[in-house]
């Protein structure tokens, strides 16, 4: 996938509403074909950085450059960019075929041009003969298609697509997260997609931009995200994170030795982001499923707890285990056939190489 | 912004000449030449003239009735159409309203008709032999103008007070019967007290302009009949003392406006101590 | 919208109300119906019993020129004014219903509804005041202005509720697909708000062709109907020609609102209800 990496230039932008800036000297870089998500809870601005690629609302400080062009105060109508609302917002006034063919024409193509354009959209969303029919007759899921065909047939640099899948149900939003990415595969233009579900970023994404009160925490593809969080921000957001309190007793070779209350001595990674000395508080974060859970006491560090609670879901199982000194449980997913029971007295330990290291 | 235009001119049609009205009210006329010195005297005129205040009562005695009479008739079938309508809602409303959007001139003639000497209910009384004179005592006079805005004034009644039994959350009734509560219980603390907006507004809307009301007085009213509207309308009329006829319609529309706060104020507070 | 359950009343009880319920639309329509009635008697007294069929006082009002003229005065400033109002009116109610937390909407919202809550005779005299003083002359004009007055809340009215299901990512697709202001408001807005339109031309035109208030006092030579008919009331020998005109005016009047309530329903629950159901 030839990505030449500064396709979208997004250059310290600010945008303010009153006193509170809704994003806040935002810079990203994004490449020609990539799946690209902002992903973060209500309020973080990645809507309003969205609709600012778009047209729809415009910086107060920076720049914004698709392709080497400043758009930045370009009106949506003289963009190359197209957008699949929140909403959808098919017009209601309009059959499918018209509302697919609704932005032809300002295009001038023929009315042969038109048609084939129209029918190869169709065929794309898999709606084929859907041609006469109006929004109240199609289903939520069908009318995503046809906004997101409405938009692709004009054949856009960049498709903007804000937070499309929230209205369908589990199963529907799952078969339509896979699609979407086919389609982005098989069309190789860039997506960019604004979400607060980090399932669905993570899973669609090249690369996520992760967003809050207006400023971007890291940006990563999704294993890293996952795996190297560079801050608490973010290593809560994604997943569930257990954090551990503790301070650092020596660092050599990448590695920290860090003393916390919970379990002891640890031995953590250390992240690229941040610098650490010796004697400083940090936070040790291992995720729930990288934890392990035995009855007698193994040969590695560990600590004697008791399970709260322990709920089966199928393919895995989310126990809650108290240990002294700690307030908040621990979570832990084991995969194990192990029957856990509340009450049951248990040691916690970890694989080798889980610990992460966080600025507190 | 998109609104500019449609306030610009209402600054145009409604502030300027509600302003200039205000200012009339302070000038005096002599002859034909308007004095532009400003003064009371119109005012002091208002007040003072036993005439005018005994008109003033009168007016807003009548519009009370109508207001209370409107509405009085107006719930029971406000409350039909919301609780016990279920598909034809749309159908009785259009009903409902469709007279109200006709000419209300010509249904003040109508009762003129109905009400008159040679009118339409004594001849059909004397046709079918239930009485052997004309009744007198039908028009030309307040009761005449009572039913006659009774009945022009309905629709002004019944949306108000339809929208706000139809907004009541229907379980809020099942949760009263459910604690104990009889039809008559449930009407009186629970139907009732939700709908007092409606009823207000119902109010409101009938009070303010009835007050007001030309054509109906001067059609069915006669000489006893007359309202503050008259006296307002002959100062531009044949007497000519604009001055004067702007004291009295500002006057009374501050008055008006009084009591209707007043009203809405007690009505508030002797509903909230219904528990 | 949740759908109403019937209270539970004993069954009596639910009679006795659809019972006051027919008597009091007939209560309401039989006094405007004695009109059209009486306007096919024979007789010049407007009285029982009824002595015949006729048709001639529909003709001798066919005939009547005077009553053309203020006819054709009240139709002019009835088109007049249900265009200017409606105009407003649609601005006002997008700029209401779309730019929400809108600075003053309260007061926009309450200074154009003001004319509702004055009384005729007081905006009547207020405008006559403000035209002499400027010093123009009396004319159907000046009605005209006065009754954009007192339609514009009507007109707003109608097209709020009409813009208020009105999903505005609707415009901003239409400018992403690549259409500029006009053609976003011709090729999407005009078109879903049509039937709000059609109807507050509909509603003004029949608020502005019955006033006789402020066409009373602003007319100057020239009448409109409504004014007319209360002159011809003095003169009891042509009542049956203002009964038959009355009749007239009462059907069509009753048919333009019917017409305009069924517009404007048409597509309630439709085009502009965008709201994005499950799948």
């Amino acid at each position: 996938m030839d990505r030449s990496a500064d396709f979208i230039r997004i250059d310290n932008v600010t945008k303010r509403y009153g006193m509170t800036a809704a994003v806040d000297g935002v810079s990203l870089r994004i490449g020609r074909g990539e799946f690209f998500s902002l992903l973060g809870p209500s309020g973080c601005g990645k809507t309003t950085l969205l609709r600012m690629i778009g047209g729809f609302a415009f910086p107060d400080e920076g720049a914004i450059a698709l392709d080497g062009e400043d758009i930045t105060s370009l009106p949506p109508n003289r963009r190359p960019t197209n957008m699949v609302f929140q909403s959808y917002a098919i017009f209601p006034h309009l059959n499918v075929r018209d509302n697919i063919a609704y932005g032809l024409r300002v295009e001038r193509l023929t009315a042969a041009e038109r048609h084939t354009r129209v029918e190869e959209a169709l065929a794309m969303i898999r709606l084929s003969g859907y041609d006469d029919r109006r929004a109240q007759q199609l289903s939520g899921g069908e009318r995503q298609r046809v906004a997101l065909a409405r938009a692709l047939v004009k054949r856009p640099k960049v498709l903007l697509l804000d937070e499309p899948l929230g209205a369908l149900d589990k199963r529907l939003r799952e078969a339509m997260q896979i699609e979407l990415r086919q389609i982005q595969r098989d069309v190789g233009i860039t997506f960019i997609f604004v979400t607060h579900d980090q399932e669905e970023a993570l899973s669609m994404s090249d690369r996520v931009a992760v967003m809050e009160k207006g400023r971007v925490f890291q940006v990563a593809d999704p294993k890293t995200l996952y795996e190297k969080p560079v801050s608490r921000a973010v290593a809560d957001f994604i997943g569930t994170m257990n954090f551990f309190e503790g301070r650092i007793v020596s660092i050599s070779g990448g590695k920290a030795m860090v003393e916390t209350e919970a379990f002891g001595r640890m031995e953590a990674q250390l992240n690229d982001g941040g610098s650490f000395s010796t004697g400083a508080r940090v936070l040790i974060a291992i995720r729930p499923e990288k934890l392990l859970l035995s009855r007698e006491q193994p040969n590695t560090p560990s600590a004697r707890g008791q399970i709260l609670a322990a709920s089966y879901l199928g393919d895995r199982s989310q126990i809650q285990v108290r240990i002294p000194g700690r307030e908040a449980p621990i979570a832990v997913v084991a995969q194990t056939a192990m029957a856990f029971h509340s009450g049951d007295t248990v040691h916690v330990s970890w694989t080798p190489g889980a610990p992460l290291l966080l600025a507190e | 912004m998109l609104a500019l235009p449609a306030m610009i001119f209402l600054v145009f049609a409604l502030a300027a000449p509600m302003g200039l009205l205000l200012i009339y009210s302070f000038l005096t006329e002599n002859g034909f030449v308007i004095d532009a010195h400003m003064t009371l005297a119109q005012y002091a005129n208002v007040f003072t003239r036993e005439g005018y205040r005994t008109l003033f009562l009168r007016s807003v005695a009548i519009s009370s009735v109508v207001t209370l009479v409107t509405v009085g008739l107006a719930y029971p079938i406000a409350y039909f159409v919301a609780f016990r309508v279920q598909r034809a809602k749309f159908t009785w409303l259009l009903l409902l309203t469709i007279p109200f959007w006709t000419s209300y001139l010509l249904r003040v003639f109508a009762w003129k008709v109905i009400l008159g000497f040679n009118g339409a209910i004594n001849s059909g009384l004397i046709s079918l032999g239930l009485i052997s004179k004309p009744l007198e005592f039908l028009l030309y006079n307040p009761t005449a103008v009572v039913v006659t805005l009774a009945h022009a004034y309905a629709a002004f009644a019944i949306l108000p007070i339809y929208v706000s039994l139809e907004k009541i959350d229907r379980s809020l009734l099942e949760a009263a019967a459910d604690l104990g509560d009889g039809p008559f219980r449930r009407f009186l603390r629970v139907t009732l007290p939700l709908s007092l907006p409606g009823i207000l507004g119902a109010a409101v809307l009938i009070f303010v302009p009835t007050t007001g009301d030309y054509v109906t007085p001067t059609l069915v009213g006669g000489s006893d009949g007359v309202m503050i509207a008259n006296l307002i309308q002959v100062q531009f009329g044949r007497v000519n003392n604009w001055p004067l006829g702007a004291a009295l319609a500002i006057s009374s529309m501050a008055a008006v406006g009084i009591i209707a706060v007043a009203f809405i104020q007690a009505a508030r507070l002797s509903v909230a101590r219904i528990k | 919208m949740l759908s109403p359950e019937r209270v539970e009343g004993s069954k009596h009880e639910g009679r006795g109300l659809t019972v006051y319920a027919v008597a009091y639309l007939a209560f309401l329509y039989i006094p405007v119906l004695l009109l059209p009635l009486f306007s096919f008697n024979d007789s010049v007294f407007i009285a029982f019993p009824l002595r015949g069929f006729t048709t001639k006082w529909y003709a001798a009002m066919a005939a009547d020129t005077e009553m053309h003229a203020a006819l054709w005065n009240t139709l002019k400033v009835g088109t007049a004014a249900s265009l200017l109002s409606t105009i407003l009116g649609l601005l006002a109610a997008k700029a209401l219903t779309q730019a929400a937390p809108l600075p003053g909407r309260g007061f926009v919202l309450g200074f154009s509804n003001l004319s509702l809550f004055i009384p005729e005779i007081v905006i009547g005299i207020a405008l006559l005041i403000l035209i002499t003083t400027v010093g123009v002359p009396l004319s159907l004009t000046s009605v005209g202005i006065g009754h954009v007055l007192i339609c514009l809340p009507f007109a707003i009215l109608v097209l709020m509720s009409r813009f208020e299901g009105f999903d505005t990512s609707l415009e901003e697709a239409s400018r992403d697909l690549g259409e500029n202001a006009w053609m976003t408001f011709w090729r999407v807005t005009f078109p879903i708000v049509l039937p709000g339109i059609i109807a507050s031309l509909l509603l003004t035109f029949i608020v502005s062709f019955d006033d006789f208030m402020i066409a009373f006092f602003l007319c100057g030579t020239d009448t409109t109907l409504p004014v007319y008919i209360f002159g011809e009331l003095r003169f009891p020998y042509k009542l049956p020609n203002v009964l038959a005109l009355g009749a007239a005016i009462l059907i069509a009047s009753a048919v333009l609102v019917a017409l305009a309530e069924w517009v404007r329903r048409l597509g309630a629950e439709g085009p502009a209800r965008n709201r994005v159901i499950g799948a």
